[in-house]
């Protein structure tokens, strides 16, 4: 079938070539009938030149318009082909199995074929190929066949009717000449008869004015019959061109119908039997073919709504599935919200309790000024006590200093009147001794004892000690008086501090605690933080879930769409390039390397 | 022609990118008609791409709207022109240069 189509393609192409030789050959006639009669066709044209030129001018204007057509087909031919290429394709996929399309993407290392859209074959080359890109395959019904081929005899009017209009316009002028022509001669003709009249028909000078006006009728006549003959020869000429294009354009369509004829009856061969249709002649199977395709289509759109029913119901489920979740999820927010708003509550019930122990912070601070204001009164008073007992203590040691140097006065006095009183009992001793010398001698051995006894020294030192042990005991009492009214003072004074510290140290607690537990900007901060991150949370969540909804619906669209778009074409499913096996690819990237090879190693 | 240096102005990150002959299986979707192209990526660039349809002939278009899909990614993107080669796209927004390389490097055809 692929060497058919292209013997048919090559046959159509042919014949677009064959038809525009033809139309070249005409215009090489016309030239070389030009160069053949050069005076001749010289003289006609200056026998009336701006109507023959002008009628010239149409002329090459309609054979270039003609020419351009008929190249113009080789587009079309393009686009025919282009279709046909198509489908064999997807037909050769389709019965090889080959789903990727190797051997298709295989002549993207080759470079293509560029074709503007075509004039005649543009519409049903969009409707063709549409149907084949999509559903990778083409089933025309009888009636889509019809417009199809109603659009091409469209396209086809409308190509040839400017060259028609001036293959009109060619004999329009060409009759303009005659008429302008006749016109002068029928004028001309008229002078000669009214001088004929004057004159008299006999003279020889009535002979020669006839001859001499003769002339102008004559020129008319040249007029006439030079813009005819360019005129219709002209049409004719361009109606010949036109026609060579009207074949090939022909050729075009029939090769066209022929293939729409060809795949309608393939399709129907390869999808019922045909057995009756073929006795028939090629019309009628075609025609079968195309109403058993109709019919075939009918069909697999009722399957299809069908399925697409099913799949609706099933997608219906799915949805309620969607729905219930999402009611589900909307249940959760509404719970969400209302654990907020309680949330909410309790903050207002928190901000009353702030407000309480703002106050009771409040009292508690005065509270706690009152007692510090108490606690520095006492200790200003245990101060001042403490000075006092100081101030007496002091006053007492400066008292027991005074007794003490009274009584080292008085020991001094004492002190100074013993020893008179020895030096006197001494001056009596020695007074006594005279008198007792003279009883020593009585007595010598007594006296001298008694001497002896006298005459040892005063142990003043053992004296001063004891004084002294006595002063250092007194004084030590003293002392340790005031050391201990100083020890009793700085004790009380250290007790006071201590009092006064605990006091501080528990106010110092207290306003800690009232600050940590009672600051309305943090407590007020970190509240606001959760019911942000809460509320933040929430819209996550929310987020979350209805792109998790939206995500699973467009899922199902998607897939739905492609299950259509498997469904419509037929068996076969779509090969979508990201789905190609990665072995294809690696094929025609080896296609691809051994091509480039091929080029480098090539002369 | 494939692998002639890029000598546009365009994006910074192509210059330094080439033209490296690869071969993308892909698909080029048109907005308008929903018309649906198969063929492969020749070459790409961070702002341009040429896709060869996989025929022998190509419809001549130029400025129409379309989808590039490789390998899953879709990439909007608008025709340029129309050579033997395939179609010229520029894509709407530059691709990362990173996925040019990936998509590029895993599909070369020059050894």
């Amino acid at each position: 079938m692929t060497q058919s189509n292209s013997r048919r393609q090559g046959d159509s192409r042919a014949t677009i070539y064959t038809q525009l030789l033809k139309s070249l050959g005409v215009i090489a006639a016309l030239g070389g009938l030009f160069y053949y009669q050069y005076e001749f066709i010289h003289s006609a044209i200056f026998a009336q030149p701006v109507l023959n030129l002008a009628i010239l001018a149409t002329f090459g204007f309609g054979t270039l318009t003609a020419l351009i057509s008929i190249t113009h087909l080789f587009g079309e031919d393009r686009a025919m082909q282009a279709m046909k290429e198509t489908w064999a394709d997807f037909d050769e996929m389709e019965r090889s199995d080959d789903h990727a399309g190797v051997k298709r993407l295989m002549r993207t290392a080759e470079p293509a074929k560029v074709f503007e859209l075509p004039r005649i074959m543009g519409p049903v080359y969009e409707i063709v190929m549409s149907e084949l890109l999509k559903t990778r395959a083409l089933r025309v019904s009888l009636g889509q066949r019809n417009s199809m081929l109603a659009m091409i005899n469209e396209g086809i009017n409308r190509e040839k009717s400017l060259v028609n209009y001036i293959t009109g316009i060619l004999i329009l002028m060409g009759l303009i000449g005659t008429f302008i022509g006749l016109m002068e001669m029928v004028a001309s003709v008229g002078g000669i008869v009214g001088g004929l009249a004057k004159v008299g028909a006999g003279s020889e000078e009535a002979i020669r004015n006839v001859i001499r006006d003769l002339e102008a009728p004559l020129t008319g006549m040249a007029t006439g019959f030079s813009a005819s003959l360019f005129g219709l020869f002209g049409s004719l000429s361009l109606g010949l061109i036109a026609r060579f294009g009207q074949s090939a354009t022909t050729s075009i369509k029939r090769d066209f119908e022929a293939w729409l004829s060809r795949i309608s009856s393939v399709e129907a061969q390869g999808k019922s039997a045909g057995a009756g249709v073929g006795a028939s002649d090629g019309t009628t199977l075609a025609l079968a073919g195309s109403l058993l395709g109709a019919f075939r289509t009918t069909q697999g759109l009722i399957t299809r709504s069908a399925e697409v029913m099913k799949r609706l119901g099933e997608r219906q489920e799915t949805q309620t599935d969607v729905l219930t979740r999402l009611v589900e999820q909307v249940e959760t927010l509404s719970m969400r919200q209302s654990h907020t708003l309680s949330q909410l509550k309790r903050v207002d019930l928190i901000g009353d309790v702030l407000d309480g122990m703002r106050e009771e912070a409040i009292l508690r601070d005065r509270a706690a000024s009152n007692r510090l204001a108490d606690g520095i009164g006492r200790i200003a008073q245990v101060v001042d006590e403490s000075r006092a007992n100081v101030y007496e203590a002091v006053q007492e040691v400066a008292e027991q200093q005074r007794g003490t140097d009274r009584l080292a006065r008085t020991l001094e006095l004492q002190t100074t009147r013993g020893l008179e009183a020895i030096a006197l009992e001494l001056t009596t001793i020695s007074a006594a001794g005279n008198e007792r010398g003279r009883i020593y001698t009585e007595h010598h051995s007594e006296v001298e004892k008694l001497i002896r006894t006298s005459m040892r020294p005063l142990d003043v030192r053992t004296i001063a000690d004891q004084l002294g042990a006595s002063v250092d005991e007194r004084l030590a009492a003293g002392f340790g008086a005031v050391a201990a009214s100083f020890d009793e003072s700085l004790a009380r004074l250290v007790n006071g501090l201590d009092r006064l510290g605990q006091t501080q140290a528990e106010l110092a607690d207290r306003l800690l605690a009232v600050d940590a537990a009672t600051t309305p900007a943090e407590e007020m901060r970190a509240f606001g933080q959760n019911i942000e991150h809460g509320i933040a949370n929430g819209l996550s969540e929310i987020a979350r879930v209805l792109e998790g909804v939206l995500a699973e619906k467009s899922q199902q669209l998607r897939n739905d769409a492609v299950a259509a778009q498997k469904e419509t074409s037929s068996d076969s499913s779509l090969t979508e390039g990201f789905g190609v096996d990665q072995a294809v690819t690696d094929a025609i990237i080896e296609r691809f390397r051994r091509k480039t090879r091929a080029s480098r190693t090539a002369p | 022609m494939l692998d002639r240096p890029e000598g546009s102005a365009s994006a910074q990150s192509n210059r330094n990118l080439s033209k490296r002959p690869c071969c993308i299986i892909s698909e080029l979707m048109f907005d308008d008609t929903e018309l649906v192209l198969d063929g492969v990526v020749r070459w790409m660039l961070t702002d341009r791409a040429l896709f060869r349809e996989a025929t022998r002939f190509i419809l001549k278009r130029k400025g129409d709207q379309v989808r590039l899909r490789v390998l899953g990614e879709v990439y909007p993107a608008v025709i340029l022109g129309t050579s033997s080669e395939g179609y010229t796209l520029s894509f709407n927004t530059p691709v990362p240069a990173d996925s040019v390389e990936d998509l590029v490097s895993g599909h070369l055809t020059d050894e």
